[in-house]
């Protein structure tokens, strides 16, 4: 089955958590995204973290300003991000199963001239 | 502490009215708002702030939560300085958007953000940072507090690097009504720039106004704001930047030499003069010849027309004398027409301070300024002429204003008034009704520093120019027209007959005069010869004596010598 489509059990697409390092609403996000995880039964094949502190350029890249966040992408779908330390449990569960829809996912936004 | 180190640090903006309004620019160090509705010039002040920068080498960082980073480049290539800041290598534009169908699970912050423009800035060692339509991202945060909180977050964080943060925000809403977004942090932050956009008479007015400065003395009047090819421009509140030329003492012929003595020998280089008048008065005509005088002398003169296209001015002044083809084809005259309505008074007064720059006059005629002032504000109106007339005296420039007395218009009264105080002469043109016939009279109401006549005069046009007729009084009133020339011929009558009697008089005297110096003459002749008859007989009369003498003398000898026959003495028998 490939992970990148929606199916039960797995989390469609690729999930991104942008956070910054060990701050207080970083750690509740990594905790609140791992426990609805688990508590729905899914499982993302890939999830990856950006620690903005440590690799700023990726915020810079991804158009993610507000932390903590996380991202989810869809080859074809658009980009998904729901901002936040994930405290809100109905809010988190509906955008990891969701199936998602809109415009398509525009990839690292920077524009610089050079 | 010393005075000096407390003093607010600032970057210039490059924009000379905002420099100006703000008393230097923005502070080195911090968050700057730039609040304002849509389309009022937010983001293009925030990019001119950019390129200027960028011209002086500075680095900066725009991010754009609003438009698209395409439609921010099309944005800055509308203007002049947008070529160079697109083309620089100097700054980053980055696309800050959120996702249309981002949502919130909790609390979050901005330290991604600052960690991310803190790399930027470091790579291209920049001092500016433009978070572009900032309620955008503060939308997202759940409360008022939250937003304040994240705000000061970036201001403090940006005061501790060093940089100078623009933050741009609408304060309404697409579908009406104020955002609160914005709003909310207003109270935060030390420094706030209002802009705002409202249609009048169905014409954009943009406005600016410095609504908080702390630590910076800043001018706290909304101050209009035009948004042109050279970008955004806060006309009234630059001042001219080179140091004002002395007041000078050389006079300069107004082209009517009458006038000229009524001005007591011209009107003083540099200075501005006001002519006023009602409709059909010869503002215009008047204002020409001064023009065509100052070219004709080699001086660069441009006349600004806002009634009167310039070809037809030209055609126009040929049917009383004034010749300003060749003028303008010497390249001595530039004759150039605007139309009022077709911009604001704020526009027409970014571009004749242009045409100011390009042709270097020295003179300047805008003929009439009431069309300008009519379209503008009472404060503005006020504003503008007298930010006009102190760049014209800084140069030196002679300076004509026409303006039409309009009965009933206190508004444009009260701002003529103004500008009259402004003024250093003022030449007040009307309509005398004297024996069924109406003529147009001049007066000086005032010429500073100037003896000058306060007789009313008539103005005379014809096809040799502009003159002023002498002054002829009758009772309280000064004769003009048909009965000014009645009395003309009266008294060049008069004169010629005190002439003609003060002739014969003069040949009357002359006449006798010689008469008698021919009696003269003849009475000397007379005297003459009776002088010398009177010599001859004295002559004779003493030849005669001495013969009797000398025959007295022969007859005694000869009588001595005969005997005496009797001893009686000779002579008697």
């Amino acid at each position: 089955m490939n992970a990148m489509e929606s199916c039960a059990g797995i989390v469609r697409g690729r999930l991104i958590l942008f956070h910054t390092g060990n701050a207080p609403r970083s750690r509740r996000a990594r905790d609140n995204l791992a426990q609805a995880l688990e508590r729905l039964g899914l499982k993302s094949d890939v999830r990856d973290e950006v620690d903005l502190i440590v690799q700023p350029e990726q915020g810079v890249q991804y158009g993610v300003f507000a932390t903590p966040a996380l991202v989810r992408l869809v080859e074809g779908d658009p980009a998904a991000v729901l901002y936040g330390d994930l405290s809100d449990a109905p809010s988190l569960e509906r955008f990891l199963t969701d199936a998602g829809s809109g415009e398509p996912y525009p990839g690292p936004r920077q524009s610089a001239p050079d | 502490m010393q005075m000096a180190e407390r003093a607010l640090e600032k970057r210039a903006t490059g924009i000379p009215g905002l420099d100006a309004a703000t008393g230097g620019g923005l502070p080195v160090a911090g968050a700057v708002l730039v609040s304002g509705g849509s389309g009022c010039g937010k983001t293009v002040l925030a990019l001119q702030i950019l390129a200027r920068a960028l011209e002086r080498g500075d680095g900066a960082v725009f991010v754009s939560f609003e438009e698209s980073a395409e439609q921010v480049r099309r944005d800055a290539a509308s203007f002049q300085w947008g070529p160079a800041l697109l083309a620089s290598g100097r700054w980053t534009l980055i696309d800050g958007r959120p996702p249309v169908n981002a949502d919130v699970a909790g609390t979050f912050d901005l330290e991604g953000l600052i960690a991310g423009m803190g790399a930027s800035l470091e790579r291209i060692d920049g001092s500016w940072l433009v978070l572009d339509g900032i309620d955008h991202l503060l939308e997202l945060l759940p409360d008022e507090v939250t937003r304040a909180n994240q705000i000061r977050r970036l201001h403090e964080w940006c005061e501790e690097r060093g940089t100078t943060l623009l933050l741009t925000g609408k304060t309404d809403r697409p579908g009406g009504g104020e955002s609160m977004h914005v709003a909310g942090i207003e109270y935060i932050l030390p420094t706030i720039l209002c802009l705002s956009a409202e249609l009048a008479a169905h014409r954009l007015n943009r406005r600016f106004r410095v609504a908080k400065y702390r630590g910076s003395g800043h001018v706290t009047d909304e101050l209009p704001l035009v948004m042109t090819a050279e970008g955004i421009q806060l006309p009234y509140s630059e001042m001219p930047a080179e140091m004002p030329v002395a007041a000078s003492r050389e006079r300069v012929s107004t082209g009517v030499a009458r006038l000229d003595e009524v001005l007591g020998g011209g009107l003083y280089r540099g200075a501005t003069t006001l002519i006023s008048g009602a409709p059909g008065t010869a503002k215009t005509t008047l204002a020409a010849s001064m023009a065509a005088a100052a070219a004709g002398r080699g001086e660069r003169v441009l006349y600004l027309s806002f009634d009167e296209l310039g070809d037809r001015i030209v055609r126009n002044m040929e049917s009383v004398g004034i010749s300003l083809a060749p003028l303008r084809d010497a390249g001595h005259l530039f004759v150039e027409s605007h139309e009022a309505w077709s911009a604001l008074a704020e526009e027409h007064h970014v571009q004749i301070l242009q045409r100011i720059d390009a042709v270097a006059p020295d003179w300047l005629i805008i003929d009439p300024v009431s069309a300008l002032l009519k379209i503008a504000e009472p404060a503005d109106a006020h504003s503008s002429t007298e930010h006009l007339l102190a760049i014209a005296r800084s140069r030196g420039v002679t300076t004509i204003l026409t303006s039409l007395l309009e009965t009933g218009s206190d508004r444009l009264e009260a701002t003529l008034s103004n500008v009259s105080t402004l003024a250093d002469n003022w030449i007040s043109l009307s309509y005398r009704v004297l024996c069924g016939e109406r003529n147009r009279a001049l007066s000086v109401v005032k010429s500073r520093g100037s003896a000058h006549s306060n007789q009313v005069r008539e103005l005379l046009l014809s096809s040799d120019g502009v003159d002023l007729a002498d002054v002829y009084e009758y009772g309280s009133e000064v004769l003009m027209g048909t009965a000014r020339v009645q009395k003309e011929n009266e008294e060049a009558a008069a004169r010629r007959r005190v002439q003609t009697e003060r002739e014969q008089r003069r040949r009357d005297l002359e006449r006798d005069l010689e008469q008698a110096r021919m009696r003269m003459k003849q009475a000397e002749s007379e005297t003459q010869r009776l002088a010398e008859e009177l010599e001859l007989e004295q002559r004779a009369a003493a030849e005669f004596d001495r013969e009797a003498h000398t025959q007295r003398e022969g007859v005694r000898r000869q009588r001595g010598r005969a005997p005496r026959d009797d001893g009686d003495q000779g002579g008697r028998k």
